[in-house]
C-alpha cells in the first residue's frame, strides 16, 4: 500500500483528521488518471499487437464458421473475464452468436478437480472432456505464467485446438516456446490495467471476428 | 508489482461520474472499516463476482481483506434481505434501467443498508441508491471491452486509497447518515412486510432492519415483500413496486 502518494497534499493534516473535500477531489482526480493509463495501455497495446490481433480473430471466426466452440479459462477475476467473454460470444450486443462454454464457471466440477485432482489440472480436465478439432481455447492469465493455464493450452494442442493466449509479460515465454498459436501480452506492472485491456483485447478479437464473418456471408 | 496510489491526473478532468464514484468511494471506505459487508449484485452475473474478489482477495499483497459476496440476480432480494446485517453496503452495477436492481434498491431501506448504484448507460430512478455515480455512457458494449471492469478496479482502489487517510480506526458511520424516506420528504420510513395476518390491521414490517409491528388499516389489504412509508408505527402508504421480483 502506498501511504505516502496523497500525503504531500495534506501537509496540515497529522492523520487525527481528514479534510475530505480535497480528498475527495483528489480521489476524483486519482479516477481520471487511472482512465487515461487505461486508455493509453489499450491504444498502445492495440498498436503492438495488431497482427496478433488479427490472427486470432481469423482463428476465432474460422472456428464460428465450421460450428466450433470457444472453451475460455482463467483464474479469478480472469475467471470472470473469462464468463464475461463467453457470455459475449453466446449472446452479443449485434452479430452472430456462437456457441462458448466457460470452464471457470461451475464451482461443482472445479472444487471436485481441485479437490480430487489438484489445481493444476481444474481447466484441462475439462478442455480434455469438451474440446474438439475445430474449438479455440481463450486463456485469460495477467501473469501468463499459471500452471493450470499452462496446462490447458498443452491439452488442447494435443486436442487439436487453436489456442489463443491472452496474457501479462509471462506470455513472452508462451512466443518463445511456441505452446499457444496467438499470444496476445498485456504489458503493465498493474494488475488492474492489464485486466481492464485485456478485455479490451477480447472485444476487439470479437469485433474483428464479427467483422470477417459479416464479409463472407455479404 | 504496482501500489494503489492516487498519482495525480495529468490532463485529464475527471468526470461527472469519478466525482461521484470519488464521493462514494470515501462513504464506502469508512462503512468498510467500520464493519460493514460489502454485497455485490450485477446485471452482469460475472462482474458482481468480480467485484467482490477484488475485494477479499486483493491483488496486492498487504491490502485489506474485506468482507464481499456476490449475489445473482436471481437470488438477490431473497438473499440480501436474509444475509445482510444493517450498515452493510450494497453495490448495484448495471442499467439504471435494470428493473431488477431497481427493486433492490427500493428494499435496502427497509433492510437497513446503503446502497450505492454503478449506472452504466441510463441511470436510476430519481431517489433510488444512496449514491449513484455513472460509470459508462452507453451498456452496449461497455460490459465487455473492459470499461466496467475499469469502473469497478477503480472503486477497489478509491476505496483503498482512502482506508490510507482514515487510518487504523476511523470514526463510525454518524448519525446524520440514516435513511430518509425517497419518496417524500417527511420522516416515513420506508417498511418491508415480512408477515401479515389478514384482516388483522397488523403486520410484521421490516425497517432499517429491525421488524415490528405496523398498523397497516390506512393501506389496506398488504403481503410479504410489499414496501409500506411508516410512521410512529403506522403505515401511510405504499411504495409503487420497482419489479415483480422479490
Amino acid at each position: 500500500m502506498s501511504s505516502d502518494s496523497t500525503g504531500f497534499l495534506y501537509p496540515f493534516l497529522g492523520g487525527a483528521a481528514v479534510d475530505e473535500t480535497a480528498l475527495v477531489d483528489d480521489l476524483a482526480a486519482s479516477a481520471a488518471g487511472k482512465r487515461s493509463v487505461s486508455e493509453a495501455l489499450r491504444s498502445s497495446t492495440f498498436e503492438a499487437t495488431r497482427t496478433h490481433l488479427d490472427g486470432a480473430a481469423e482463428a476465432l471466426a474460422a472456428a464460428a464458421r465450421s460450428g466450433g466452440r470457444a472453451l475460455v479459462a482463467g483464474n479469478g477475476g480472469s475467471a470472470a473475464d473469462a464468463a464475461g467473454f463467453a457470455a459475449l460470444l453466446r449472446e452479443p450486443p449485434w452479430g452472430e452468436p456462437m456457441g462458448s462454454l466457460c470452464l471457470a464457471e461451475d464451482p461443482t466440477i472445479l472444487t471436485a478437480l481441485a479437490n480430487d485432482v489438484g489445481t493444476s489440472l481444474i481447466f484441462a480436465r475439462q478442455v480434455g472432456a469438451h474440446g474438439k478439432p475445430g474449438d479455440v481455447l481463450v486463456v485469460i492469465s495477467t501473469s501468463g505464467r499459471s500452471e493450470n493455464i499452462l496446462v490447458a493450452l498443452a491439452t488442447a494442442r494435443r486436442g487439436g485446438l487453436v489456442t489463443i493466449a491472452i496474457t501479462g509479460e509471462g506470455g513472452d515465454d508462451l512466443l518463445a516456446d511456441g505452446s499457444s498459436d496467438h499470444v496476445i501480452i498485456v504489458r503493465s506492472d498493474s494488475v488492474h490495467r492489464i485486466q481492464e485491456t485485456q478485455e479490451a483485447v477480447l472485444f476487439e478479437v470479437w469485433a474483428r471476428a464479427q467483422r470477417r464473418l459479416e464479409e463472407v456471408s455479404s | 508489482m504496482s501500489t494503489v496510489s492516487a498519482s495525480p491526473a495529468v490532463g485529464a478532468a475527471p468526470t461527472d461520474g469519478e466525482s461521484a464514484l470519488a464521493v462514494a468511494s470515501l462513504r464506502l471506505a469508512k462503512d468498510l472499516a467500520g464493519g460493514a459487508a460489502l454485497w455485490c449484485v450485477s446485471s452482469w452475473p460475472h462482474h458482481a463476482r468480480h467485484l467482490a474478489v477484488e475485494f477479499v482477495h486483493p491483488v496486492l499483497v498487504g491490502a485489506r481483506a474485506v468482507p464481499a459476496v456476490a449475489v445473482d440476480l436471481d437470488a438477490g432480494c431473497a438473499a440480501l434481505r436474509t444475509a445482510t446485517r444493517p450498515g452493510d453496503v450494497v453495490v448495484l452495477l448495471g442499467p439504471g434501467t435494470d428493473e431488477h436492481l431497481a427493486d433492490i434498491a427500493s428494499r435496502c431501506p427497509a433492510w437497513g443498508v446503503r446502497c450505492l448504484w454503478l449506472a452504466v448507460g441510463a441511470d436510476p430512478p430519481e431517489g433510488l441508491g444512496d449514491h449513484v455515480a455513472r460509470v459508462a455512457d452507453a451498456d452496449d458494449s461497455a460490459p465487455y471491452d473492459g470499461t466496467v471492469v475499469r469502473s469497478l478496479h477503480v472503486l477497489w482502489e478509491l476505496v483503498h486509497v482512502a482506508f490510507d487517510h482514515l487510518g487504523p480506526m476511523p470514526a463510525p458511520a454518524t448519525e446524520d447518515d440514516t435513511h430518509s424516506c425517497p419518496t417524500c420528504a417527511d420522516a416515513a420510513d420506508v417498511g418491508e412486510v415480512a408477515s401479515a395476518t389478514p384482516g388483522s390491521g397488523t403486520a410484521h414490517v421490516r425497517i432499517g432492519g429491525t421488524i415490528s409491528q405496523v398498523d397497516v388499516t390506512l393501506v389496506g389489504p398488504v403481503a410479504v415483500a410489499d414496501l409500506l412509508l411508516v410512521h410512529a408505527g403506522v403505515a401511510l402508504g405504499a411504495v409503487e413496486p420497482q419489479a415483480s421480483r422479490s
